[in-house]
């Protein structure tokens, strides 16, 4: 059983419509959502969440349909994680101690010392970053199978990001554990993610694991000769200069003996994106 | 739902402590000036709007989103603005209602029938004073909703004023003034209730964007 299969879902508002989706993330695994600000991330997300309704398709939970599902077994934290402003931690424990039949108290108050989160300063007062890693500790606190983060790793600093990435990574130990990771901040996900999906004007462009994804793909650094002789299969995008060209390639297509440089995930999803348009 | 509930209590004891001091204030003055029961109402009509500034400040939270992520289900959103509404109201009335007996007591003649007509018209304001208002709110979010709270204000003083009209003298002789009350509490708590299955309707259908 997976943790979470979108088929063929829709959804179209005025200027924008999520077309056709289909996504799977297997158990154990974590799964990145890359795409630009209003790509439809976030609408994929709220969909999945069933906070919007779509216009046709399935989502499937942990095996349930995703109106159906126990909200007990997922952990989301959102863009503006949404807790009150006058709410201390302290008290959005005991808020959620009263929501969550397996709120874990004990490893609410671990991850808030862990994490250096004030226990008594009112929400408002806290940096962004502050208010995330809040959002996580929640999160993380009611034995959750499926977290699903959207722009969750954005605001914070290098060293909080580290220590986000690690908690996630420890969290998918579990191989009925799984995250769903929304960023327009890909090197976020480069590190952390199984799996990544492309999403460009709400539409899908790839979703791959991403060990095959950097094994498939490349970077050619060639002169104008080297480029023409090139077989076009093998080229998915060029960026030509006076001085020679940089070519996203597919590697199986392009001569043994001519070297490719690795591609980075980012530089993956930016190729694509200007292919697309 | 105790969730729920906790959370708009801490968020009452931050943004509402006020209300208290007003309430006491305008107790205060309604137990001196007998014929002014302005000062005897108005605490029903500011504390029917804390559970419509709560879901303001759910909205500015974005916590109406946060919390559709959580095991609670939106009927029991809704329910637990409206029971809150309703243990705020009734604590009001029960003070209020405490307050007025003792100064009818302190009176030479306790007279029953104006009490109760006071204790009446009050039960009818605390539960019109959010009824019409939270659907709004539930189906159009905040701003709308509160466009709506004003407009019942107007209606509840309009109708008040046409209901004292059209009960003349006449119409005293032929239907017991007590009756009407009675009559009138009742439509209150059938409009309240009617009130909070229209939020639980509208708030299923709407899109937490």
């Amino acid at each position: 059983m997976n943790a979470l299969e979108i088929r063929n879902l829709c959804k179209a508002y005025p200027g924008f419509q999520l077309d056709n989706l289909n996504l799977t993330i297997p158990r154990g695994c974590i799964l990145g959502l890359i795409g630009e600000n209003g790509a439809g991330k976030s609408t994929t997300i709220k969909l999945i969440l069933d906070l919007i309704h779509a216009n046709s398709g399935s989502i499937t939970i942990l095996g349930q349909e995703h109106t159906r599902l126990n909200r007990e077994d997922i952990g989301v934290v959102l863009d503006e994680v949404g807790i009150p402003e006058c709410l201390t931690a302290s008290q959005v424990g005991k808020v959620m101690k009263n929501t969550f039949r397996n709120w874990q108290e004990s490893e609410f108050s671990r991850l808030l010392n862990d994490l250096s989160i004030p226990e008594n300063k009112p929400f408002k007062d806290f940096s962004r970053g502050m208010k995330m890693k809040l959002g996580i500790a929640v999160a993380m606190s009611h034995s959750a199978k499926l977290l699903i983060l959207d722009e969750a790793t954005s605001g914070l600093d290098p060293v909080v990001r580290d220590e986000v990435v690690t908690m996630l990574s420890e969290f998918t130990r579990n191989e009925d554990h799984a995250i769903l990771i929304s960023s327009h901040i890909v090197s976020d996900l480069e590190k952390l993610c199984d799996y990544i999906a492309f999403l460009h004007k709400g539409r899908l462009m790839l979703c791959e694991e991403k060990d095959v994804l950097l094994g498939r793909y490349g970077i050619l650094y060639c002169t104008h000769e080297q480029l023409k002789v090139l077989s076009p299969a093998a080229v998915l995008h060029r960026k030509e200069n006076p001085y020679g060209a940089e070519v996203l390639v597919l590697r199986d297509a392009v001569p043994a003996d001519w070297k490719i440089s690795p591609v980075s995930i980012e530089e993956l999803f930016v190729f694509m994106v200007k292919e697309a348009k | 739902m105790k969730g729920l509930i906790l959370k708009d209590l801490y968020m009452m004891v931050k943004y509402f402590r006020n209300y208290l001091l007003i309430l006491v204030v305008f107790l205060g003055v309604s137990l001196v000036q007998e014929d002014n029961l302005f000062f005897a109402f108005y605490p029903f009509l500011i504390c029917g709007m804390i559970p419509v500034n709560l879901l303001a400040y759910d909205e500015r939270s974005r916590w109406d989103i946060y919390c559709g992520t959580l095991p609670v289900t939106r009927d029991m959103v809704v329910s637990a603005k409206y029971l809150l509404g309703l243990i705020v109201q009734g604590v009001v009335f029960l003070v209020t209602a405490l307050c007025q007996a003792v100064r009818f007591g302190l009176m030479e003649t306790f007279d029953l029938e104006s009490y109760l007509v006071l204790m009446s018209l009050m039960a009818m304001i605390s539960l019109f004073s959010s009824s019409i208002t939270l659907p709004f709110m539930f189906k159009l979010g905040v701003e709308k909703g509160r466009m709506a709270y004003y407009v019942m204000i107007f209606v509840i003083c309009g109708g008040a004023g046409a209901a004292g009209f059209a009960f003349n003298e006449q119409l005293q002789a032929t239907i017991p003034f007590g009756a009407v009350l009675a009559l009138g509490v009742l439509l209150a708590a059938a409009v309240y209730a009617l009130s909070w299955y229209l939020s639980i309707i509208f708030y299923r259908k709407r899109e937490l964007h």
